[in-house]
């Protein structure tokens, strides 16, 4: 797993530089939209490394090594996951600094902002990830595009009235993240498990 | 004991059929596994190491059932070199040994640089712009590096110069030195597999033609040269496959089925395996 996951990690640095300095820039830039967007854009990042993989065949060859067709389809999650976290984290750090030269105490909406990119986050990598092991990137980029369409569209549109509109009503916000963190982990239970049978019974 | 066992194997694609094949590699020997492109050399090997599903038949390396449960920590023990499939472009020498280091658990980083060394290989060049002879090299490096005990190469001396190819195959007649090693290895370049191989196996459109030790193949097989009319005396069980020029007729045939009274010459690997091939036209 390990082995496979510093090979993405080479192929990502190496070929994405320009991409993670975006990703950097964007966290950086306080505002749910647009660090929100560095965060899904981040939990897409492993289908840029299947494409890779894709156009040197490494399928073919990983077979012929000691991994297991779990942890071939678990390290790109777990990639997901690292990354995620990494852009997350900046978006935090991001909004705590200009917050401090702000002089303005760091928003608890705002990190519930982080939260709620994390889960589309979460969710977009898992409806992208089965898709891309069924048809491979190729094909599987229209669903990307589509994904990534409705989500710019929905974020932009959505996400300020969204957050008034959560502060409006009367339901609990902790508990409505509770549940939303819930969901999000079944989902990508269920997406793994799906990956793995898709990559099983792949026929090369 | 043998290092691979295979039998009965079938797998059915549209168009191409492995068509329940059999042979057996003896452990501490070199196998060529010789045929033409598309012959199934390639579909053999993904069985081997059950990266494909198989349609039927069995499959036993180094003692164990591929299918069963151990056999992907088995893989610690066979290094293998594909024909087509390779690392990221991105990556390099240096970052295959890190991400090797973390792969098989006997991964001998001493063993990986000696070989980077004498292969001349860059370390910290992209293998996008390795050549592909370079490419090769390190592949065999990789699959050199982690004390295995059987390797399998798909066509991993194809692309390479003839002195380089020498050198590689020295390397492999050295890995069987040790008696618990053995190599299976695929080819089309027969004059490499006569070069180092004790065994012979041709596949030939998806089916087993021959699976013999080479020095009993070259002495029990001879070509013959002789006029139309004569040609006609030779038992026809005794000819293998069959040549018709202008000038009359060569053939492969069996030294045994004929008189001793004929003329005969001694044949290469790659005669036996190009008269086989076209046997259908005897």
């Amino acid at each position: 797993m390990k082995g496979l996951l510093l090979k993405d990690f080479y192929t990502l640095t190496k070929q994405m530089k320009i991409f993670l300095f975006i990703i950097v820039i964007w966290s950086l830039i306080p505002g749910f939209s647009v660090s929100g967007f560095a965060i899904v854009y981040a939990g897409m990042l492993p289908i840029t490394a299947l494409a890779y993989d894709e156009r040197c065949k490494w399928d073919s060859l990983a077979a012929m090594m000691p991994y297991s067709v779990n942890s071939l389809v678990l390290s790109k999650y777990i990639l997901g996951y690292i990354l995620i976290s990494c852009a997350s984290l900046l978006s935090t750090l991001a909004q705590v600094i200009m917050s401090f030269f702000k002089k303005s105490p760091f928003q608890f909406d705002s990190f519930i902002s982080i939260v709620f990119a994390i889960i589309i986050a979460l969710i977009v990598q898992s409806i992208n990830l089965p898709v891309m092991f069924r048809l491979g990137v190729e094909k599987g980029r229209y669903v990307y595009y589509i994904l990534l369409a409705i989500f710019i569209i929905g974020a932009t549109a959505v996400s300020d009235k969204l957050l008034y509109f959560l502060s409006q009503i009367s339901i609990n916000l902790y508990l409505l993240v509770f549940y939303a963190i819930i969901i999000t982990a079944i989902i990508n239970i269920i997406s793994i498990w799906i990956s793995s049978k898709i990559y099983k019974n792949k026929v090369n | 004991m043998n290092a691979i066992e295979v039998k009965n194997l079938t797998k059915k694609y549209s168009g191409f059929t492995l068509d329940n094949i059999s042979f057996s590699l003896p452990t501490g020997s070199i196998m060529g596994f010789v045929g033409e492109n598309g012959a199934g050399k390639s579909t053999t090997i993904k069985l081997i190491m059950n990266a494909i599903p198989r349609d039927s038949g069995e499959i036993k390396v180094l003692g164990l059932d591929n299918q069963s449960p151990e056999f992907t920590s088995l893989k610690n023990d066979i290094g293998i070199v594909l024909d087509e499939a390779y690392f990221p472009e991105v990556i390099t020498a240096a970052n295959v040994n890190t991400i090797m280091k973390h792969t098989y658990s006997k991964w001998s980083e001493s063993t990986y640089f000696n070989y980077i060394k004498k292969f001349d290989l860059p370390i910290n060049k992209a293998f996008k712009d390795f050549s592909r002879g370079m490419k090769m090299k390190l592949a065999i490096a990789v699959a050199l590096s982690h004390d295995p005990k059987l390797l399998i190469l798909d066509e991993a001396t194809s692309g390479l110069d003839p002195m380089v190819r020498d050198e590689i195959l020295d390397i492999f007649n050295d890995f069987t030195r040790d008696e618990g090693h053995s190599v299976l290895l695929s080819s089309h370049i027969v004059s490499d597999l006569e070069k180092i191989c004790d065994y012979i196996t041709f596949i030939h459109r998806g089916k087993i033609m021959l699976c013999e030790e080479k020095d009993r193949l070259l002495e029990e097989y001879a070509i013959i040269k002789l006029p139309k009319s004569a040609f006609d005396e030779i038992p026809q069980e005794a000819v293998k496959g069959k040549k018709i020029t202008n000038y009359g007729v060569e053939a492969l045939i069996l030294k045994s089925k004929i008189s001793p009274s004929f003329e005969i010459q001694h044949t290469t690997l790659e005669d036996i395996v190009l008269f086989l091939a076209k046997g259908d036209g005897r």
